[in-house]
């Protein structure tokens, strides 16, 4: 009765009507192949051995005709239809690849690249820039692309905790405040690298910005592509508005990399040093030598000015000639400088209140008189080279 | 008229019914359906109905070696089964006569 071919045939159709099913528990499975199993054997042996799938399917529908049909008559649940979901689930892997991706170009590079500071600033800038990139390019090569996002839970939990869009709404009242700054920021930043300092330049410099930054800002509310370039750069410009602030005033940015410890000659911690003599009277051109005879520099030496017709000291000679930046004008000035009157050590008869340096301006030619070495320098120093 | 959607809501119905008679498997509650003349009754269908009563505690089942061919599943009618058949069956005839009644009027 039954023949391979049957059995064949049969076999075939139950294994569809299985894999139809195969989202409900295998118990069940297997109890609705036990009941099915005679039955689509009896048909077939009824049918005779010609044609049998196509016969079967005549006469008991497609298997996944059959199996919606006892599906409906069981009360199950719908089907959820297993490849697409796992479609989904490679979708969402992507997806949230993308998203944790842009996260850390957003947050966490940027903040290590403010405590890190000088050169690695724009290392950390380059591996957010390549971050974000390929952020994009997985969020927009995603079934679904960008919009696809929002279904995240992640993002879900996120518009959970925004009720009303609360966020959103001082968002959009600090925005504009907000492109104010980036811009700000965006200028000094330009300035420094072309290595100006001057205040009017960055002033001038914002003007355009502004008008780009806010016009990025409403872009970005339209084209989400624009938000992988906006979040990690907005972070960025927030860090290093922080940074500058953190480094003081403007002008040292330039070289807040060479203040570490540096080879070579220890630089002390002190600016300028202003000499006196046991009566009070102020020194010029002292030269200092540490105990192996190595000149002692001050962070003047360092001085990032250059006023035109600058005369170069040796960099252990004090006081060192101070220049300041004229934001004014941009140029370098040499700086009036008031140091603290000293008060001289006590035993000295009070021969005359020594009055400071209240220079207005030192002087800068390295020829000045010498007057006294306190003690034989340790090497002879060479004055001009 | 297609007896096809009215067999929907009465499958329960009638495969309990069925059962009380004699206990069955698979193919033959679908064959004494077919029987008694409903025969829009789909395979499937059939199927899908016994294991709903089945999920719903009102059939037991027990399986009956075969000598030829695989071995077969039958369903029986337990108690709760038979109460809901009872109720149903309460349903069924006083819809039927409420059914009856408006179509003799529109006659």
């Amino acid at each position: 009765m039954a023949d391979i071919g049957t059995d064949t045939a049969v076999a075939s159709y139950l294994a569809s009507v299985r894999t139809a099913l195969t989202d409900l528990p295998a118990t069940e499975v297997g109890e609705i192949l036990d009941d099915i199993g005679p039955h689509v054997a009896e048909v077939a042996a009824e049918l005779g051995p010609d044609d049998q799938p196509g016969r079967l399917h005549e006469r008991l529908g497609t298997p996944e005709q059959y199996a919606a049909e006892l599906r409906a008559a069981a009360g199950y649940p719908p089907r959820v239809d297993a490849p697409p979901a796992a479609a989904a689930t490679r979708q969402h892997t992507q997806l949230r690849l993308a998203l944790w991706l842009l996260a850390a170009a957003t947050v966490p590079m940027p903040l290590f690249a403010m405590l890190a500071g000088g050169e690695e600033f724009v290392l950390w800038g380059v591996l957010a820039t390549l971050t974000a990139g390929l952020s994009l390019y997985l969020a927009v090569r995603a079934p679904g692309g960008i919009a696809a996002m929002a279904e995240l839970s992640e993002i879900r939990w996120l518009r959970d905790r925004n009720p009303g869009g609360v966020v959103a709404e001082y968002g959009r009242l600090f925005q504009p405040g907000w492109w104010l700054v980036r811009a700000g920021v965006a200028a000094t930043v330009i300035v420094l690298l072309v290595d100006g300092r001057s205040v009017l330049a960055i002033l001038l410099l914002m003007v355009p910005l502004a008008l780009g930054s806010a016009w990025v800002g409403r872009r970005s509310q339209a084209d989400r592509r624009l938000l992988w370039v906006v979040l990690p750069l907005n972070a960025f410009a927030f860090a290093f508005g922080l940074y500058i602030l953190s480094q003081g005033a403007i002008g040292t940015i330039g070289y807040a990399g060479y203040n570490g410890p540096s080879s070579g000659p220890p630089t002390p911690q002190f600016g300028n040093v202003y000499p006196y003599d046991s009566n009070g009277k102020p020194l010029t051109g002292v030269y200092l030598y540490d105990e192996n005879g190595r000149p002692i520099t001050s962070e003047y030496s360092l001085s990032y000015c250059t006023p035109p017709g600058r005369v170069l000291v040796p960099a252990n000679q004090y006081p060192q000639p101070e220049y300041e930046h004229d934001y004014g004008t941009g140029e370098c000035v040499v700086r009036s400088v008031v140091p603290v009157p000293p008060t001289l050590p006590s035993a000295q008869s009070a021969t005359s209140v020594p009055s400071g340096p209240s220079a207005t301006s030192v002087p800068t030619s390295p020829d000045a008189s010498t007057t006294a070495l306190p003690g034989a320098p340790p090497a002879a120093p060479t004055t001009t080279k | 008229m297609d007896t096809s959607q009215l067999l929907k809501g009465v499958l329960d119905l009638a495969v309990l019914a069925v059962l009380r008679t004699e206990d069955g498997y698979g193919y033959d509650v679908l064959r004494r359906l077919r029987q008694t003349g409903l025969d829009d009754v789909g395979d499937a269908s059939v199927y899908g109905t016994l294991r709903r009563l089945y999920n719903a505690g009102l059939l037991t089942s027990y399986v009956v070696p075969s000598e030829e061919g695989p071995h077969r599943k039958y369903y029986s009618v337990n108690e709760p089964g038979l109460a809901k058949l009872d109720e149903s069956s309460k349903i069924w005839r006083s819809f039927a006569d409420t059914m009856n009644n408006l179509l003799r009027e529109a006659a």
